[in-house]
């Protein structure tokens, strides 16, 4: 180890990518899947020649700290997620602030209109307080399958009820999009102002050309017209599966019976649970259609949220996001959330 | 609200802190490098004197402080301060 003499913020270049990959070996998680897989890097994070990645370099050129972020969309000032926030504990010790002048130097460098992202630790919690973010946990809601009467992915408790699934709006249909040319047919500009505000580039970006995961992105139409986008994932884990709600497009007026119509798929292919992580949207909305904020303080009753690797465990997700007057939702997708963190 | 208040109470909150008395504080020491605070307690003492003094303080100045002290953060404080109240 040695003495570092200066600190240079940049931000990284493709030629710095074996070095951000080593970082990730080293001091986020051994193995992580963005220490072994380029094609990730390349994916969430590649623009133009360089990498939206923030750095802090010492005087010797090796990386002190990284500050990564990713936009939602491709407006001259679009809304960002910031991502993958470490400073090694070397550069900690001798720059104690570092991160935060990194995070700083990033915020200030790259324009934007709104920040928000989910997956912030709960230890940097403090840090949002102070640099006046607002702090949210997120709901996960859920609808178990009743066909399945031995499940292996949840723990039902005994007492558990669930809400009567209301009666569906006959009028909407699910359509599956195979083909992301096909996003065209929605229109996303009337929705500029639901924060953050996600383009028909990030879908086909983050749904369609995702490196390791298959989503299933469905328009929801009524009377002929598209109304809505929902992403979903089909998760796998101790030979079931999950149907995952991990993002959704245009306005909430009719999200019960959406759900409805998700439950429904999920009771077809014979999921054990149809669930959605996310924050922001009218609770109501889900009661409506028999679905249950899950309770995170209590152990009887574990819907699970991680499958890649699988852990049967209530954990909330955090986000953190500007303050803002527009309404503010945030999914399971957002983000460099949804991904696998490992490498089977 | 003098500089010697705010220095005052930086030093009763990291005494309070650490389980130290005030005066074994060194109010012109680098209290990373005497290990009182660490970033996450820097983040906590800033939101602390906000509340202390009702204000809202420029982080940005407050965390690049090259030599950070009880001194030199009660200076900085007294200045956002009174900037504020001019």
């Amino acid at each position: 180890m040695h003495a570092v003499s200066t600190v240079k913020f940049g931000f990284a270049t493709l030629d710095d990518l074996p070095a951000l990959m080593a970082f990730m070996d080293e001091h986020w998680r051994k193995g992580h899947i963005l220490a072994k897989s380029e094609r990730l890097w390349l994916h969430e994070f590649s623009q133009d020649g360089f990498l939206s990645v923030g750095i802090a370099k010492d005087n010797l050129g090796q990386l002190l700290g990284i500050f990564g972020y990713i936009p939602y969309n491709q407006n001259a000032l679009p809304d960002i997620a910031g991502s993958l926030w470490m400073v090694t504990n070397a550069a900690q010790q001798q720059f104690p602030m570092l991160g935060i002048q990194l995070r700083d130097f990033v915020i200030k460098s790259v324009p934007h209109r709104f920040f928000a992202a989910p997956g912030a630790g709960l230890q940097t919690r403090p840090i949002y307080q102070v640099i006046r973010m607002n702090w949210h946990r997120m709901q996960q809601y859920f609808w178990l399958n009743p066909e399945i009467t031995k499940p292996k992915l949840v723990k039902v408790a005994a007492n558990f009820t669930q809400l009567p699934m209301a009666l569906a709006d006959n009028t909407l249909s699910l359509q599956r999009i195979t083909d992301h040319r096909q996003i065209a047919d929605f229109d996303f500009a009337p929705f500029n102002c639901i924060l953050p505000f996600k383009d028909a580039r990030y879908v086909r970006h983050r749904f369609f050309e995702y490196p390791y995961f298959d989503y299933e992105v469905y328009a929801v139409s009524k009377n002929a017209a598209w109304i809505n986008l929902v992403a979903c994932r089909r998760a796998e884990a101790e030979g079931r599966t999950a149907l995952r709600v991990v993002d959704f497009y245009g306005l909430e007026t009719y999200l019960p019976e959406i759900l409805n119509l998700l439950s429904e798929s999920a009771r077809k292919h014979q999921d054990e649970f149809v669930d959605f992580v996310c924050h922001g949207f009218d609770a109501q909305h889900f009661l409506k259609a028999g679905w249950t904020a899950l309770d995170f303080e209590q152990e009887a009753l574990i819907v699970p949220n991680f499958f890649e690797p699988f852990l049967l465990k209530n954990v909330p997700v955090y986000c953190v996001s500007d303050a803002t007057d527009f309404p503010y939702r945030q999914c399971k997708a957002d983000g460099d959330q949804d991904r696998p963190n490992i490498m089977s | 609200m003098t500089k010697e208040n705010i220095a005052a109470f930086i030093c009763q909150w990291i005494a309070k802190q650490k389980g130290l008395n005030t005066d074994d504080i060194d109010l012109d020491e680098n209290f990373f490098q005497a290990g009182w605070v660490d970033s996450l307690g820097m983040f906590r003492l800033i939101f602390e004197l906000e509340g202390e003094f009702n204000c809202t303080l420029d982080q940005s100045a407050l965390f690049c402080s090259a030599y950070p002290s009880v001194n030199m953060l009660a200076d900085q404080v007294f200045l956002q301060l009174n900037r504020c109240t001019q």
